[in-house]
């Protein structure tokens, strides 16, 4: 080894030192389902264990979203905390709600939403006031985001004074299927999500009705809903209506 | 599931037990990330130890768990890429402080190298691999492990030399 390359080596070491890692091979073999040497295999257990897994799958499917996250564990509580997480939009209190999960590309992923604190000023997207935000984490919570959207949590006015109550969306397209998630004001009642297969299939729109769901958000008035859609399409724009049936806003994406 | 089965799970533990530190240091230099580094590596073992019963032992088993973090690591961090794409983005930032100049310069150039060459590099250099150790994690040949990481001290001295130059 020359000099030169005895100084790469030592600069390798200092881009990327050892990482201290904790050994959790029983972890390793529950989440493979396998079982342990020296454990007789319980072949009773298979049964209930099958049937917990596909209710707990049911529920995570079937329930319209919107559990509210349990309150430790975060990537915003970790003790240390990279410097390029400070960054990040952070729940001003509590936890932020769980709207969606799922697996992507054999992992799984969370989506979340929380009200967090006005953006820097430096930031391109600074608003004033207390911002709704999105945020997808992929495998444990403790990780931080893969990406995170925010917009303002207040009535947004058209210069002809109308009230816009749709306040944030976040597409993640590395979901399987890809969802949206969005929040609205109270004033909102029923949204439509309407595709662009471009061209549509059979010269047709879809149109997807996701349902609103209050959680702990919405002490600020909001109303968040998330619904997947087909991977290969996109979305066209979205429609927000009143109790009356009213059109609050047409939003055009893309 | 039988004697066999057992033996490749002792096996798997042995690997695990062994080689868990360094597959997390190769995971973290893909991924820029030790949080999702130490995940892809549990998840790559969860899934080495669901289909052990793919194994042919036609290489080492440590290959096949190496193979098997190598192109986690890889997914991972192709995913995190592709991101999603939203609204009114927050605008991040990744910073890293470097210790000095020179360092900074050759970590600027390890994370530009091709991707082949930044894993030939990590498999070499943090994962202690021989070429053909790499070789077989790789799938590709040994004499092509020599090249790749010539071409990658290429360019890694010539951002060396670039720096001590002013």
């Amino acid at each position: 080894m020359n000099a030169d390359e005895s100084r790469i080596v030592e600069i390798l070491d200092e881009i990327h030192p050892p990482v201290v890692v904790r050994f959790k091979w029983e972890r390793v073999l529950s989440d493979a389902s396998a079982q342990p040497l020296g454990h007789p295999r319980t072949r009773k257990l298979a049964l209930p264990r099958l049937l917990a897994v596909t209710i707990l799958v049911l529920l995570v499917v079937g329930t319209p979203v919107l559990a509210v996250g349990a309150s430790r564990g975060w990537w915003f509580q970790a003790a240390h905390q990279p410097r390029w997480w400070a960054s990040w939009p952070k729940p001003v209190t509590g936890a932020p709600a769980i709207i969606a999960s799922g697996r992507a590309h054999g992992q799984p992923w969370t989506g979340v939403a929380f009200i967090s604190r006005p953006a820097p000023a430096s930031s391109r997207a600074a608003i004033r006031g207390n911002q709704i935000c999105f945020a997808i984490i992929l495998g444990s919570r403790s990780n931080p985001p893969q990406s995170s959207a925010c917009g303002a949590v207040k009535l947004r006015t058209t210069p002809r004074g109308q009230t816009l109550p749709l306040l944030g969306v976040a597409h993640w397209s590395i979901a399987e299927p890809p969802v949206i998630a969005g929040a609205v004001t109270a004033a909102a009642t029923r949204v439509q999500v309407v595709l662009n297969p471009n061209p549509y299939p059979n010269g047709r729109k879809q149109t997807l009705k996701p349902s609103l769901n209050a959680t702990l958000l919405a002490r600020v008035g909001v109303r968040l809903f998330v619904v997947s859609y087909p991977a290969s399409v996109g979305i066209d724009y979205i429609n927000v209506f009143d109790a009356r049936g009213r059109l609050l806003e047409h939003r055009r994406f893309g | 599931m039988g004697v066999a089965d057992d033996n490749r799970l002792v096996e798997l533990e042995g690997v695990y037990r062994r080689l868990l530190p360094r597959m997390a240091r190769v995971a973290a230099a893909i991924l820029d990330d030790e949080t999702l580094a130490v995940d892809a590596v549990h998840d790559a073992f969860v899934a080495c130890v669901r289909t052990r019963q793919s194994f042919r032992g036609d290489a080492p088993i440590e290959a096949w768990v190496w193979r098997a973090v190598v192109n986690r690591a890889l997914r991972t961090r192709s995913t995190r890429q592709r991101n999603d794409v939203v609204t009114d983005p927050v605008a991040v930032s990744e910073s890293r402080v470097l210790p000095d100049d020179q360092t900074a310069s050759v970590g600027v150039v390890v994370r530009l190298l091709p991707e082949r060459q930044r894993t030939v590099v990590f498999l070499r250099y943090y994962a202690d691999l021989d070429y053909r150790a790499i070789a077989q994690v790789l799938g590709i040949s040994p004499g092509t492990v020599g090249a790749t990481l010539t071409q990658a001290h290429v360019a890694l001295r010539k951002a060396l030399e670039k720096e001590a130059t002013g």
